[in-house]
């Protein structure tokens, strides 16, 4: 225990620095007159739905297209399979905002653009990474013994895919959503570019500190949301434990 | 045609130019255990594949009950299969395992049939348990009772017993020749073990390199090898290569054995069949005793010929000594014959 403690010193350092002290500042600051008279507003629940509601949205589409291919990608030749992981992540060598600039100009010509529509889909292209990549992740521990088990005891390949297939990839799946659905959740600037009056609750945040100077609603705003993704994970560990898989 | 479970004429598969399945026909009778027999890559667990539907034939017929199965795929086919690595579902109890293929045939009172499905297997009141808290020999019967609680046609079992050890082994050979008894139902049984395929089969087809060497009885394959392959691969054998001449085939190191084969032969003498006396046979100088518990092997060398020698341990060969000088000697009606 003695020998433990100079190697607890640095990240506990750390964390009291980084995490434990701001935290605590935050939710000082939020416990103020203009947190609470920000949490009162109707405008902020409103923001706080429409951002649950768009993240929503963006994890299932996200979800839907990355299924695909990750379950493609685990059934290519290892050769092949490094050669798609490099291309899905290769997005990430470009900066965000280069990235959404470039989707704008795709999507101007299209008279796509300023729609909450647009908004999704540039969301979903965006963090399709963060969803292929632990769905490949499970889908390539799935053995194959035991899809043709389930095909051997009767089961057609679609029955296969919900009663096997997914239930087994189940981490996977749990891991790509909250991947993608908390910083969905969070996310501003980027709804913005694409269209303006996107305003969602991480912009609000955004305001309150940066154009309003008022760091009490900000940081009452905060504090909900960092609840909310808290609980979230929680909940995500707990299914994870009581799966027994991983 | 109508006691025929399973018809395979003529079916050819080839992995990457290689015949892993070569022009392989024979039938399986309704209420059979029927050993696919031979040394792994030898294309039976291919060839059990095929059956189940999950490797296509390139040429040939699979009929199942009469039935051509060219282009039905695995789930419409009427044979269960248990997996050499067992391949239960981690997410299901034992109970579910057991229930899954009822669940897909949506029959009644399924609770009730996995029960009694579960017993048949002596595995009664596992249900609510998962498959990773099981021993291997545990997960091995839920596979069993998960294939036969649907009553399919044909069981196909893949090496099942074969990632088990010895004493579990033998205890499972014997419940499964009794669960097959029982129900009545066609076992096809793949093994690379072959006096586990000896001691549980109606018949045998022993294969090698993709072909069907013999099909026969498990006295059949060890008493009557057709070939030198079979003789080798199911039990030990002294073999004598020589030509016959009706009463005695000369081998080309000087030994005449009596024989009515004519021609160029191998003839085979099983190492049990051998033994050993003070009196008239061929002299030989033992080189080896190895005991074995219930049975003794003596390995022995008459010129430069080696000679293998088996016998029950009831005290007549604890006198061998390693070294000295004995002679070996057989029953003509011993020798068996084999084309060369």
């Amino acid at each position: 225990m003695k020998k433990a403690l100079p190697l607890l010193l640095p990240p506990t350092l750390w964390l009291t620095v980084f995490l434990v002290l701001p935290t605590a500042a935050l939710a000082v600051s939020a416990f103020s007159k203009e947190g609470l008279a920000a949490l009162l507003e109707p405008v902020t629940w409103f923001l706080f739905w429409k951002s649950f509601r768009i993240a929503v949205v963006s994890t299932a589409f996200c979800l839907a297209v990355s299924y695909p291919v990750a379950y493609f990608i685990a059934g290519c030749s290892p050769r092949w399979r490094n050669l798609l992981l490099f291309l899905v992540v290769l997005p990430f060598w470009t900066n965000l905002l280069v990235r959404t600039y470039a989707l704008k100009v795709c999507m101007e010509p299209l008279g796509w653009l300023n729609t909450e529509s647009a908004v999704v889909f540039a969301l979903v292209q965006n963090f399709l990474p963060f969803m292929i990549l632990p769905l490949y992740a499970s889908i390539e521990k799935l053995p194959k013994r035991l899809l043709e088990a389930s095909q051997d005891l009767g089961a057609s390949p679609a029955v296969t895919f919900w009663k096997v297939t997914v239930p087994l990839t189940m981490p996977g799946i749990a891991a790509g959503c909250i991947l993608v659905f908390i910083p969905v959740l969070g996310i501003f600037a980027l709804p913005e570019f694409i269209h303006e009056r996107t305003h969602l609750i991480g912009s609000q945040i955004n305001l309150y500190f940066m154009k309003n100077r008022n760091a009490g609603a900000g940081s009452a705003l905060t504090l909900v949301l960092m609840l909310f993704t808290i609980v979230l994970t929680w909940t995500y560990s707990r299914f994870r434990k009581s799966e027994g898989l991983v | 045609m109508d006691d025929l479970d399973v018809t395979l004429r003529g079916v050819t598969k080839t992995f990457g130019g290689r015949r892993a399945v070569d022009d392989v026909t024979l039938t399986i009778r309704r209420g059979e255990f029927f050993s696919l027999l031979g040394p792994s890559g030898c294309g039976k667990s291919t060839l059990m594949r095929m059956i189940a539907g999950f490797e296509a034939a390139e040429s040939g017929t699979i009929l199942l009950g009469g039935a051509d199965m060219a282009g039905v795929p695995p789930h419409k086919r009427d044979v269960n299969m248990v997996f050499q690595s067992y391949a239960l579902f981690p997410h299901l109890s034992v109970a579910e395992n057991v229930a899954f293929g009822l669940r897909i045939a949506k029959v009644d009172d399924v609770d009730g049939r996995v029960r009694r499905s579960l017993e048949q297997v002596n595995l009664a009141g596992y249900e609510k348990r998962t498959p990773a808290t099981l021993s291997g020999g545990e997960q091995q019967r839920v596979a069993l009772a998960r294939a036969i609680v649907t009553g399919p046609r044909v069981l196909l079992l893949d090496e099942p017993l074969s990632a088990l050890d010895l004493k579990l082994r033998k205890g499972l050979q014997q419940e499964l020749r009794r669960l097959q008894r029982d129900l009545a139902m066609t076992f096809v049984f793949v093994t690379h073990d072959q006096e586990e395929a000896l001691a549980m089969s109606d018949r045998i087809a022993v294969m090698n390199r993709g072909r069907v060497e013999q099909i026969g009885s498990p006295e059949e394959i060890y008493e009557r090898p057709a070939t030198r392959f079979t003789a080798e691969f199911v039990g030990a054998g002294n073999f004598f290569e020589g030509v016959g001449d009706g009463r005695t085939v000369r081998t080309n190191d000087g030994l005449s054995i009596e024989s009515a084969a004519s021609g160029n032969v191998t003839l085979l003498v099983r190492p049990e069949k051998m033994r050993l006396n003070g009196g008239s046979g061929l002299p030989a100088r033992v080189e080896e005793v190895l005991y074995q518990g219930a049975s003794m092997s003596i390995i022995l060398m008459a010129g430069d010929r080696r000679l293998l020698v088996e016998d029950a341990n009831d005290g007549a060969l604890a006198r061998v000594r390693v070294g000295e000088t004995t002679t070996v000697s057989w029953r003509p009606e011993d020798v068996l014959v084999l084309p060369r």
